[in-house]
């Protein structure tokens, strides 16, 4: 009984102390559970070879164990299976890391090149708004210019109207002044009546003329010279009248023929000096149109006169301007 | 005695060829040093997981210089085996890390680009 006590014992000692000594190395506990993260970390695809090095380890320290559990083989081949799993894991954690950076890089040139594609479209619309733009520009310039070319010339031609405008005052004026200077002249020596229509310019018979003759006195030429310069460019439709009259002594006959011949001895010294001989017509009117009775020697005197009649004043003065 | 000189000779061949790989702990320890060399030059003093394995790898070739000049040849070899394969792992990280760094620069880039701050 106490033998079988006794070999009960040693068994179960046995068996406890067989129990202890077969419980896995930390080595290999640890070497088994970085097997298991080596999966997670997909070894088997991205680092095989280091892998089936560190399964070939673990196995080795499996066996060691099975054969001889807790030995040095164990532990130590435990410890480098343990080592190379890490090992094994780090490579495919690089490996996933280095097909990640290149998957990044690549999306970097395409987006890159989307980017720059994009920004040449777009430089490429903005030349083009810019060519546009400057054609417009330009085309206004161009516009802006002509205005201002037209502007310039109408500022020209109205400074020059402005001028002329000026210059014509100015001889309007000058032609006034020669007008009524002339005129001035005349009533010196004849007396002058005017009105709207006409002006009538009577010169006494005695000035002009002898008694009884026809032929124009030097000092009556002289006297007539202000007007033949007026008349020169005398050009209106109605001709200047130069009328001569007679006072009622002597035949009627004689006395028309000597106012007609007086009348035309005028006009003709007119036309001598540059009056248009189409712009003066001579007329004699004889005794027929006195202007005092000639019962009186003072009558008479003003009745043997020449009268010249300018149809319009106005246009005496504008044929003495031009 | 004919049979057992040949016998000896086929057992202790292998034998010595097994000593022999056994007892070489110099050769390992230059390719350890290599290896922590490499992980150096790799940055891995600058990668807190890769440091660690660092420090041990150079922690085990001293206790197996030690070992060594204690004529414990055959326990400096399979230190030497796990202090290489210490440094190897301090690599391995010390490069996953950089890689990594690398994958998020390039990311970060994508997303700028992305967002038009470039």
């Amino acid at each position: 009984m106490k033998t079988l006590l006794g070999f009960g014992f040693i068994s179960v000692t046995t068996l406890m102390l067989g129990c202890g000594s077969n419980q896995p190395s930390s080595q290999l506990v640890q070497a088994r559970t970085a097997m298991q993260s080596a999966d997670q970390a997909r070894a088997s695809t991205y680092a095989p070879k280091d892998l089936y090095e560190a399964q070939k380890l673990l196995a080795k320290a499996e066996a060691a164990h099975k054969d001889d559990p807790r030995s040095g083989d164990e532990t130590h081949y435990a410890y480098l299976a343990h080592r190379k799993t890490l090992t094994a894991v780090a490579h495919a954690q690089a490996e996933q890391a280095r097909l990640e950076r290149e998957k990044n890089q690549e999306a970097y040139t395409t987006t890159l090149e989307r980017r720059s594609a994009d920004l040449k479209e777009e430089n490429n619309k903005k030349e083009l708004d810019l060519v546009r733009t400057t054609g417009k520009l330009e085309t206004t310039q161009a516009a802006a210019q002509q205005d201002q070319a037209r502007l310039n010339q109408a500022n020209q031609q109205l400074t020059q109207k402005e001028q002329a405008l000026a210059a014509e005052t100015q001889a309007r004026q000058e032609a006034e002044a020669r007008a009524d200077a002339a005129l001035k002249d005349l009533q010196a020596m004849a007396a002058v009546k005017q009105d709207r229509e006409r002006l009538v310019i009577t010169f006494a018979g005695s000035v002009l003329f002898e008694s009884g003759k026809s032929v124009l006195l030097g000092t009556a030429k002289e006297k007539m010279q202000p007007l033949a310069t007026a008349l020169r460019n005398y050009k209106s439709g109605d001709p200047v009248v130069i009328q001569g009259h007679t006072d009622d002594r002597g035949s009627d006959s004689f006395n028309q023929q000597l106012s007609q011949a007086r009348a035309e001895s005028v006009r003709v010294y007119l036309i001598e000096n540059g009056v248009p001989p189409a712009a003066v017509v001579a007329v004699g009117k004889g005794e027929s149109e006195p202007v005092a009775a000639n019962s009186s020697p003072e009558g008479r005197a003003n009745n043997r006169r020449v009268e010249v009649i300018v149809p319009h004043r106005d246009q005496l003065s504008m044929q003495q301007a031009q | 005695m004919r049979r057992t000189i040949p016998g000896m000779l086929m057992l202790g061949l292998p034998l010595g060829i097994l000593a022999c790989g056994a007892s070489r702990p110099v050769e390992k320890e230059t390719d350890t040093k290599a290896a922590v060399r490499a992980a150096e030059e790799v940055g891995a003093e600058g990668v807190p997981q890769s440091a660690l394995y660092l420090d041990l790898a150079k922690q085990q070739i001293a206790s197996a210089e030690k070992l060594m000049k204690d004529g414990e040849q055959e326990k400096a070899a399979r230190v030497l085996e796990r202090a290489k394969a210490d440094a190897e792992v301090a690599i391995a990280v010390a490069k996953a890390e950089g890689e990594k760094e690398s994958a998020q620069q390039a990311a970060a880039r994508v997303q700028q680009l992305q967002d038009g701050r470039f």
